[in-house]
């Protein structure tokens, strides 16, 4: 399978996708989080969130101890607290946001009005795949909203909706800093670049078979130094869907 | 190698890890001397660090173009308290896409700056405010952050030298404003992201109510090598107001689209039709925006003979801001990309101030109907009228952003305005209005 939506294909490039991706360089994530001022680097959005979790427990526990000590105030640590909890559970309900406010000893209307303020949570649950696309000046010149037409079709969805097998939601976005690359395409914490309307099919059945770790070698005529964990073709053993009603 | 294409006339200083993955790791970086800028500083008076910094001239490539050892100057010499340094890492201006590969390549470049700001400005903590979408180049920020540490290079007691400084990534969730500086405080303080008055500034009451300084990734990527090598060093590109190499992030209609560093001052010409292969398809350049889209748009005939440095841009009528150059074809439908630039600025109000939140709206609405064939000339005409009121009477300068796309295409493709709108009867152009 051709390797669709990655930087490399265009330009003078012959690295592997982990080598751009730094996939070997990061190494496994570890669920309790990193030591030091990384801790907040791990991901919160992926396809194995459980929106039934409960909320920081085990790991997740000494990862919010660990936020907390990074900060003056409690307060400071709202983001990356909403952020756990997003991880957990793929999106943040109500109830998630009160209890982030009981951890952080807010008012929970106080800690409610700041989450409704930022895009990235999801106040409901999404599909497996939450594909964002960019639709900013830059992608558009270079057909960024025909893309996202083209995910809309391939996915059988309207924006926001979540796909009848429970592996894609499709959203326009904006700017994803990424402009060089168009268009720009985010599936959970993960960018696909230079993703052409030709290309959607491939990227779709991709991230069902491979999820969106980089997958080395997948493209024609590259090489297979891969530096990654070799965890490019894993697939996920807990497919669990997050609910098809939208 | 750079990602994804290089050019011989590129002055690699930032960049000259750009695709190399040994770049990143620790070892790489020392590889490239890393970090001796670090134990140098360390062992220099502050005031005579900031004073070579000063002499650099260099620039705050955030978009403002502020010079940066003047802004580290503003910090209190005697601290009461603590004192922090933020990395604005939020880069979400469209068009811009430098600081993402200087995070991806050259993560310990930036941290290595941000120790040595941080130790001039006698900051004990910094916090990298990294947009929220930039999971890859956080987590490579992330690791890089926990081999500083391992290393001795970053907590408590620096290289034996008796600095503490403490370096914590923090994650943004989705808001374009908090790249702003105050909104970016209240952000990491756990609030909306939304900007505050200034009075006071920063360096007087900045973020947990403490002197604070922010500065852009690549400002800070600049510093191990002023340091290294000397202010007069960085001075020996560029021009006398704008010194240095500054990294082009070109994107839209050119055959190659990608970073290119440059020295300041550089022929765009050159830069469109040299380095980036021309126009694609061999079609004609119609229109250039220099610096992201929150500066006026240029047409192809301004860019001639035109310098990218931050003063002959301006002399243009827009603004060299990030450096983030979006090129447009002879095919571009300039309405829709218009419209595309302030429903952005729409979306990304913060709401606070009433022109703005109210105004941005307007516009996206008015240019929605133009581009449907349904526009009227009254419609540019208060087109006109909005972007006059949201101009220098807000909070920040967001509304201000919106406007300037709209205004200059406006005045500089009067052939759009007559085909859509069918005239300009009564449309009233404000002479210079678009350099606003
Ligand atoms: C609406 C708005 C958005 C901004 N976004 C960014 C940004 O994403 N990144 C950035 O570095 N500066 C951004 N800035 C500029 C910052 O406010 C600030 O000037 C800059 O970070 C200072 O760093 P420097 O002196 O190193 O350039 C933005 C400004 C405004 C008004
Ligand atoms: S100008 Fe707009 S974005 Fe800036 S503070 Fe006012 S409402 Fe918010
Ligand atoms: S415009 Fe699409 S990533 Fe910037």
């Amino acid at each position: 399978m051709k390797n669709p939506g990655w930087a490399g294909e265009t330009g003078e490039f012959d690295l592997t996708e982990s080598e751009v991706r730094g996939a070997g360089y990061v190494g496994p994530q570890p669920t309790e989080g990193w030591e030091h001022g990384g801790v907040n680097a791990v991901p919160y959005v992926h396809a194995d969130s459980d929106p039934d979790a409960p909320l920081f427990q085990g790991p997740y526990r000494k990862r919010l101890d660990t936020i907390m000590s990074r900060y003056p105030n409690k307060r400071a640590a709202l983001l990356p607290v909403l952020n756990l909890a997003h991880e957990i559970r793929g999106y943040l309900s109500q109830e998630s946001m009160d209890a982030v406010a009981h951890e952080l000893e807010e008012a929970p209307a106080a800690v409610r009005g700041v989450a409704t303020f930022y895009t990235m949570y999801n106040r409901r649950p999404v599909g497996r795949h939450l594909v964002q696309v960019c639709t900013n000046v830059a992608c558009n010149l270079c057909g960024g909203h025909e893309v996202f037409e083209a995910f809309l079709q391939h996915t059988g969805t309207e924006p926001g909706q979540i796909s009848e097998d429970g592996e894609f939601t499709v959203m326009e976005v904006e700017c994803l800093g990424a402009c060089g690359f168009p268009t720009a395409v985010q599936v959970n914490g993960r960018y696909f670049e230079n993703v052409d309307v030709a290309g959607v099919p491939d990227l779709l059945a991709r991230l069902k078979r491979h999820g969106v770790d980089p997958v080395d070698g997948a493209a024609e005529g590259a090489t297979s130094t891969s530096t990654s964990n070799g965890e490019g073709t894993k697939s996920k053993s807990k497919s669990k869907s997050t609910g098809g009603e939208g | 190698m750079a990602y994804p294409y290089t050019h011989e006339r590129e002055i690699r200083v930032l960049s000259r890890g750009f695709g190399d993955p040994a770049t990143r790791t620790l070892d790489g970086w020392r590889k490239l001397g890393g970090y001796e800028a670090l134990e140098k500083a360390l062992g220099m008076d502050r005031e005579e660090l900031i004073e070579e910094v000063k002499s650099s001239g260099l620039r705050g490539r955030g978009g403002a173009g502020f010079p940066t050892g003047v802004k580290w100057s503003f910090m209190p010499k005697e601290p009461k308290g603590p004192q922090y340094l933020l990395i604005n890492a939020d880069e979400s201006e469209p068009g811009a896409f430098k600081d993402r590969e200087l995070m991806r390549w050259t993560p310990h470049q930036m941290i290595e700056g941000a120790l040595i700001g941080a130790y001039a400005m006698r900051a004990q903590h910094v916090y990298i405010y990294v947009r929220g979408e930039f999971f890859e180049p956080a987590q490579i920020v992330g690791r890089a952050i926990e081999e500083a540490y391992a290393a001795g290079l970053a907590g408590k007691n620096i290289l034996d030298k008796g600095v503490d400084i403490e370096v914590t990534l923090h994650l943004g969730a989705g808001a374009y404003i908090c790249g702003e500086e105050t909104a970016l405080m209240n952000s990491l303080e756990g609030r909306r992201g939304q900007p505050r008055i200034k009075p006071p500034f920063p360096a007087v009451s900045g973020a947990f109510a403490k002197p604070t300084t922010i500065n852009n990734v690549e400002t800070l990527c600049a510093i191990p090598h002023i340091v290294k090598n000397g202010g007069a060093w960085f001075r020996q590109w560029g021009t006398e107001k704008s010194p240095g190499t500054k990294m082009f992030n070109v994107s839209g209609h050119v055959v190659r689209r990608g970073n290119y560093e440059l020295a300041l001052g550089f022929p765009m010409d050159d830069l469109i039709y040299d380095m980036c292969g021309g126009i694609r398809d061999g079609r004609k350049l119609k229109a250039v925006i220099p610096g992201g889209s929150s500066v006026p748009i240029l047409t192809a005939q301004e860019i001639e003979g035109l310098a990218a440095d931050y003063e002959s841009v301006a002399q243009a009528g827009s603004m060299l801001g990030t450096a983030s150059v979006i090129v447009m074809d002879d095919q571009t439908n300039m309405v829709r990309q218009v419209r595309r630039m302030v429903e952005f600025y729409a979306h990304e109000s913060c709401g606070q101030c009433t022109p703005c939140r109210e105004g941005t709206a307007w516009m996206a609405q008015i240019l929605r109907r133009i581009e449907a064939g349904q526009g009227t000339p009254e419609d540019v005409d208060t087109l006109l009228g909005v972007c006059k009121n949201v101009t220098g009477t807000t909070i920040c300068v967001l509304s201000d952003s919106a406007a300037a796309p709209v205004l200059s295409w406006i005045q500089k493709f009067p052939e759009d305005i007559d085909r859509l709108v069918g005239g300009r009867r009564g449309v009233q152009i404000p002479a210079g209005a678009a350099t606003a």
